[in-house]
C-alpha cells in the first residue's frame, strides 16, 4: 500500500525499549495522532520513521519501498518525508523564499519559484517572502515550517506538536486549517501530540502509545467510548475509580452495582466511571448523596459529591443551569455508557 | 548545574544517528579528551611542582622575597578591587539608569580602557609623571619652583600600580555590571515601585544586591588579570608573584623553584575561580521573568549631572584618551627612525604568530565544541571545561609549565640520540616558535571555545534535522546551515585571540626564539630601558588593533537592549 507503514518496530535505548513492536498504517490523505505521555516514545517512533533513528527490529516501509528493516536503511534525506518541528526550526539566516525553497535547491530555477510561490500564496504568506523569521509571528512561522517541509512534495508529512509552540487559540485555528490542507493533497500525516483534545478534534484515527507500546488505536469516538484499559479510559476526560470485585456480572459500589457481563465472579476489578455517567436527580433511582461543592465551566458545571453512606468522593458533569447548590441531597445513578470495568 | 545537565540530556532525548548508523560516537569524545590531556599539562606541571623536593633557592626565596611577593599581592588585589568597583559598577549605573547628557556616547566609550595594555599605560604614565616628564616640568615653569621645593605622588610604587591597573581592568565590572543593571528593568519597578520604595531605596535594597552576582563575576575576571599582570609591576619594580617567577627562571635559573612559586600564585587563582562560579551559579537563578519593559530613568539635573558627567569623563580620559594621546605624540615624534626594516619584521612575526594562534584555537575549539554537541557526556564536557581552565593561568605560570615538559622532552630525545648515533640534536621544541604558540593555545583557548560554543549554540538540533529530512546530507547541512550561521561566531573568537595574543608580554618573553621579538616585547624592552618614546609606536599599534574588538563589543552593547 502507499503510504506510511510500520510494522512490529522496535527501537531500545541502553536496555531501554522506547519503542516496542510499533505496528502502525497511516494511509494517504488519512491524519493519525500519536497520542501519550511524555517519555512514552511517540517522538522516538516518529523519529523512527523519518530515518532519524533506525530500528534494531521490524520493517518501515513508505509508499511501498522499504525505508528500513534492519538489513537496508534509507537516510532521512532519501526518504521524502517532511517533518515539522514544535520549535518550527526556521533557518535563521534563510529569510521566507529561501527557506521554502531549501529542499529543492536541485530544480530548474522556475520550477522552484512556481512551487513555491504557489505553497506561500497557498498560506498566506506572499507578503513575507522576503521577510527573515524572526520578525514573524509565532503562527507565521508555523506556516513558514510547513511549507518549507511540503516544498518538496512529500508523501508523508511527520509533525511532532507542531502546533504547542503556538497560543492556545491560534492553535485550534492553525491545526484545521493545516490538516484540511494536507488531506486535500493526499498526504499521509503522522502527527506526536501529549494532548487528548487535540488529537481528538484534528486525528481521522488516533494511537494512543504508553510505555513504548501503542495501547490501543481507532477512532476518537472508539477510543472514548471503548477504552482496553484504566490508562485509556484515563487519557481523555477526568474518571471516577473505584476498586471492586464481580458478584453475579456486576459490580457493587458505593454508588449501585456497575454491569460487568463478560467477567468471572470474584475478578479484581477497577471501575472507571466518567463524570458525565453519574446521573443526578431528586428523588429518582440511585444512592442518597450530598453535593459537596460546585464549579461553572462556560458550557457545564463539574459537581463534587459524597454519598451519604460512602466515604469516597466522586465527580459529575451536568449542563450548565441544571446543578444543584452544595448541600443539597440528590440521588445518584450510573449509566451504561461511561462505565467501564477493568479486571486487574 | 547537574540538575540543569540531566534535564538537558533527557529534553534532548535519546542520542540520535544522523551522522552515523548504529555507531557509537566516542571518537569526538576521545578526540576532546586528548585535546584537553594536551592543553592541560602545563598546569598540571606546575601544580605538580609542590611535590618536588625544595632547592636552595627556594629556600633563599622564602627567607628573603616570598613575604613580600604575598603582601603585595594581596595590597594589588583589595586595591584593585575597590577601584573596579567603584568605577565599574558606579559609572554602570549611570549609564544604565540615569539620564544626562553625553549617556550614549559614555556608555561605548567607558569600554575603551579594555584596549589599553596595563604595561602600556604603566610606561606612558611613568614617562609622563617622572621629575623630566611634562608634568612636572609644567609645575616646575608656572610656579617657579625649584628642585625639591615640592612634593609629588611617586607614581613607580605600589599605590601607582594599583591605581594604573584600576584604570584599565574597571571595564569588566562596568561591562558585567551594566547588563545587570539593565536586565533587571521589570523586577526593580514591579516590586520595588509597588512597595512604595523610592528611588535610591530601591537602588539599595534592590538593584544592587540583584547585579551583585554579575558585579562579583567582574570583579573576580579584573583581580585574575591583576593577579597575571607582569609588564607594569615589573616596570614599576614592584615584586610580585609574576616578576618573581620571572626572574628565579630568568636570573636564577631555578625552574623547580618558579614553578613552585607558580604554583602558589595558583592559589589564588583558583580562589578568585570559586568566587566567579559561586557567583555565576547565582546569577543563574536571577532571571525570574522573559518580559523586559525599560525602566524609566532618574533624570540628573544641577551638580548630579555634573557629577555624572565627571564620573564617567575622568575614567576615560585617565584610562584611555590621556595614554593613548601620549603615545601618539611620542609616535609621531619618533616614528621616522622607529619605522624601520626592524619594525616592520617584527611587526610580521606579531602578526604571523597572533594569526597562527587564532587559527589553532579556533579550530581546537571547533573540535571541541562539535564533540560537546555530537556526543554529549559528562567526558566530553569535561574536556572542553578543562581545556577552557588556561585563561585563568597568568602568562608567566603557563610559561614555565610549557617550559618543564619541553625541556625535558628535549634532554631525553638529545641524551638518546648522542647514546645512540653520538648525534646531539640541541633543543627540538623549547626555545621554538612552536613552544609560543602552544602557550598562547592554553592560555587564550577559552577565549574561542566560548566564542566557538555560543555560535553553534545557535543552529539547534531541529535545524539540522530539518535540512535531513529537506534532502541535505550531513556535508551539505554543514555547508548550507552551520557554516553560514557559524562563519560571525568564528571570525569573532578569531579576532579576540589574535589581539590577545597580539598584546601577550611575560609567556612570550620567557618563551620566545632567539632573536624572535614580537611588538609587545619591543615595546616594553625599549621602556626598560628608559626609551619610551621609541617604545610608543609598537605601543600605539597594539592599542589601535585591541580597539578593534572593544568596537565591535562596544557596538553590539549598544544594540542588544532588552525589550527594545
Amino acid at each position: 500500500m502507499s503510504g506510511l507503514l510500520l510494522e512490529k518496530v522496535s527501537r531500545s535505548f541502553a536496555g531501554r525499549a522506547a519503542a516496542d513492536a510499533i505496528d502502525l498504517t497511516v494511509e494517504p490523505g488519512e491524519v493519525v495522532c500519536m497520542l501519550g505521555p511524555s517519555g512514552c516514545g511517540k517522538t522516538t517512533t516518529l523519529r523512527l520513521a523519518a530515518g532519524l533513528e533506525s530500528a534494531d527490529s521490524g520493517r518501515v516501509t513508505i509508499d511501498d519501498q522499504i525505508m528500513d528493516d534492519t538489513t537496508a536503511f534509507v537516510p532521512p534525506e532519501a526518504r521524502n518525508v517532511g517533518l515539522v518541528f514544535q520549535d518550527f526550526a526556521l533557518f535563521p539566516h534563510l529569510d521566507v523564499r529561501a527557506n521554502v525553497e531549501f529542499g529543492i535547491g536541485d530544480q530548474p530555477l522556475d520550477a522552484r519559484r512556481r512551487i513555491v510561490d504557489d505553497l506561500l500564496e497557498r498560506m498566506n504568506l506572499a507578503a513575507h517572502a522576503a521577510a527573515f523569521p524572526h520578525t514573524l509571528s509565532g503562527g507565521e512561522q508555523q506556516r513558514v515550517a510547513l511549507a518549507r517541509a511540503l516544498a518538496p512534495g512529500p508523501n508523508v508529512m511527520l509533525m511532532d506538536e507542531p502546533f504547542s509552540g503556538l497560543d492556545f487559540r491560534l492553535r485550534d485555528q492553525v491545526g484545521e486549517e493545516t490538516l484540511v490542507l494536507l488531506r486535500q493533497l493526499g498526504t499521509s500525516t503522522l502527527m506526536v501530540t501529549h494532548d487528548s483534545d487535540e488529537a481528538m478534534r484534528l486525528g481521522d484515527r488516533v494511537a494512543l502509545m504508553n510505555r513504548g507500546r501503542i495501547i490501543q488505536q481507532g477512532t476518537p469516538a472508539d477510543l472514548y467510548r471503548h477504552p482496553v484499559d484504566v490508562f485509556t479510559a484515563n487519557f481523555f476526560s477526568e474518571i471516577n475509580q473505584l476498586q471492586g470485585a464481580v458478584n453475579k456480572h456486576s459490580v457493587p459500589t458505593e454508588l449501585g452495582p456497575v454491569a460487568a457481563p463478560d467477567l468471572a465472579d470474584g475478578t479484581p476489578v477497577t471501575v472507571c466511571l466518567r463524570p458525565e455517567s453519574l446521573v443526578l436527580t431528586r428523588g429518582g433511582d440511585g444512592v442518597a448523596a450530598t453535593i459537596l461543592s460546585t464549579r461553572n465551566m462556560g458550557p457545564y458545571d463539574l459537581v463534587w459529591l459524597k454519598p451519604v453512606a460512602g466515604v469516597a468522593k466522586y465527580l459529575a458533569r451536568l449542563g450548565t443551569g441544571t446543578t444543584p447548590a452544595p448541600g443539597a441531597e440528590v440521588r445518584v445513578a450510573v449509566a451504561q455508557s461511561g462505565s467501564f470495568v477493568f479486571a486487574d | 548545574m547537574a540538575l540543569a545537565e540531566a534535564l538537558d540530556g533527557q529534553s534532548s532525548g535519546p542520542r540520535e544517528n544522523l551522522r552515523r548508523r548504529g555507531g557509537r560516537l566516542s571518537g569526538w569524545t576521545v578526540l576532546a579528551l586528548a585535546i584537553a590531556a594536551v592543553v592541560s599539562i602545563p598546569i598540571l606541571v606546575v601544580l605538580a611542582s609542590v611535590f618536588v623536593p625544595a632547592t636552595e633557592v627556594w629556600g633563599h626565596l622564602v627567607q628573603t622575597v616570598l613575604g613580600r611577593y604575598i603582601t603585595n599581592t594581596l595590597w594589588i588585589l583589595v586595591g584593585v578591587a575597590i577601584l573596579t568597583l567603584a568605577m565599574g559598577a558606579g559609572t554602570a549605573w549611570l549609564v544604565g539608569m540615569c539620564a544626562f547628557p553625553g549617556r550614549r556616547a559614555f556608555e561605548w566609550a567607558l569600554l575603551l580602557p579594555l584596549a589599553m595594555p596595563a604595561y602600556a599605560i604603566a610606561f606612558t604614565y611613568g614617562g609622563m609623571m617622572d621629575f623630566a616628564g611634562p608634568v612636572q616640568t609644567a609645575l616646575r615653569d608656572w610656579f617657579g619652583w625649584g628642585v625639591g621645593d615640592y612634593w609629588f605622588p611617586q607614581l613607580r610604587s605600589l599605590p601607582g600600580v594599583i591605581v594604573l591597573m584600576g584604570l584599565v581592568l574597571y571595564p569588566y565590572v562596568y561591562l558585567l555590571a551594566r547588563t545587570a543593571f539593565l536586565e533587571q528593568s521589570v523586577c526593580v519597578l514591579e516590586v520595588g515601585r509597588t512597595l512604595g520604595q523610592g528611588p535610591w531605596r530601591t537602588f539599595r535594597r534592590i538593584a544592587l544586591p540583584l547585579a551583585r552576582p554579575a558585579i562579583a563575576a567582574g570583579m573576580a575576571l579584573a583581580l585574575m588579570e591583576a593577579l597575571s599582570e607582569f609588564g607594569a609591576v615589573q616596570y614599576f619594580a614592584v615584586d610580585t608573584f609574576t616578576t618573581g617567577i620571572f626572574r628565579t627562571w630568568y636570573g636564577l635559573g631555578d625552574l623547580a623553584a618558579a614553578a613552585q612559586l607558580a604554583a602558589i600564585l595558583m592559589l589564588f587563582i583558583f580562589a578568585l575561580l570559586a568566587l566567579e562560579r559561586m557567583s555565576r551559579g547565582r546569577a543563574a537563578y536571577h532571571h525570574t521573568t522573559t518580559k523586559y519593559r525599560p525602566l524609566p530613568r532618574y533624570h540628573l539635573t544641577g551638580w548630579a549631572k555634573v557629577g555624572a558627567i565627571a564620573g564617567c569623563a575622568v575614567p576615560i580620559f585617565l584610562g584611555f584618551l590621556l595614554p593613548a594621546g601620549q603615545l601618539a605624540v611620542w609616535s609621531i615624534e619618533t616614528a621616522p627612525e622607529i619605522l624601520d626594516a626592524r619594525f616592520a619584521h617584527e611587526a610580521a612575526n606579531t602578526i604571523g604568530i597572533s594569526v597562527a594562534a587564532a587559527v589553532l584555537a579556533v579550530g581546537i575549539a571547533l573540535v571541541l565544541a562539535y564533540a560537546v554537541r555530537i556526543a554529549p557526556g559528562r567526558l566530553a564536557r569535561a574536556g572542553a571545561r578543562l581545556a577552557g581552565l588556561g585563561y585563568a593561568i597568568p602568562g608567566p605560570v603557563i610559561a614555565v609549565g610549557v617550559m618543564i615538559p619541553f625541556a625535558w622532552t628535549d634532554n631525553v630525545v638529545d641524551g638518546w640520540m648522542r647514546d645512540t648515533f653520538n648525534v646531539s640534536t640541541g633543543l627540538v621544541l623549547s626555545g621554538t616558535v612552536f613552544a609560543l604558540l602552544f602557550a598562547y593555545i592554553v592560555r587564550f583557548l577559552a577565549i574561542s571555545l566560548n566564542t566557538v560554543e555560543s555560535g553553534l549554540g545557535k543552529v539547534t538540533p531541529n535545524m539540522d534535522r530539518a535540512a535531513r529530512s529537506l534532502g541535505a546530507r550531513p556535508a551539505a547541512t554543514l555547508r548550507r546551515v552551520h557554516a553560514p550561521m557559524v562563519r560571525g561566531s568564528l571570525l569573532a573568537a578569531g579576532l579576540l585571540v589574535f589581539v590577545h595574543a597580539m598584546k601577550e608580554l611575560p609567556a612570550t618573553l620567557i618563551l620566545r626564539p632567539f632573536d624572535f621579538n614580537t611588538l609587545a616585547v619591543r615595546a616594553f624592552e625599549l621602556a626598560s630601558d628608559e626609551r619610551l618614546a621609541d617604545a610608543a609606536p609598537a605601543a600605539l599599534a597594539i592599542v589601535v588593533v585591541g580597539l578593534v574588538p572593544v568596537l565591535v563589543l562596544s557596538r553590539a552593547l549598544s544594540q542588544a537592549r532588552p525589550g527594545s
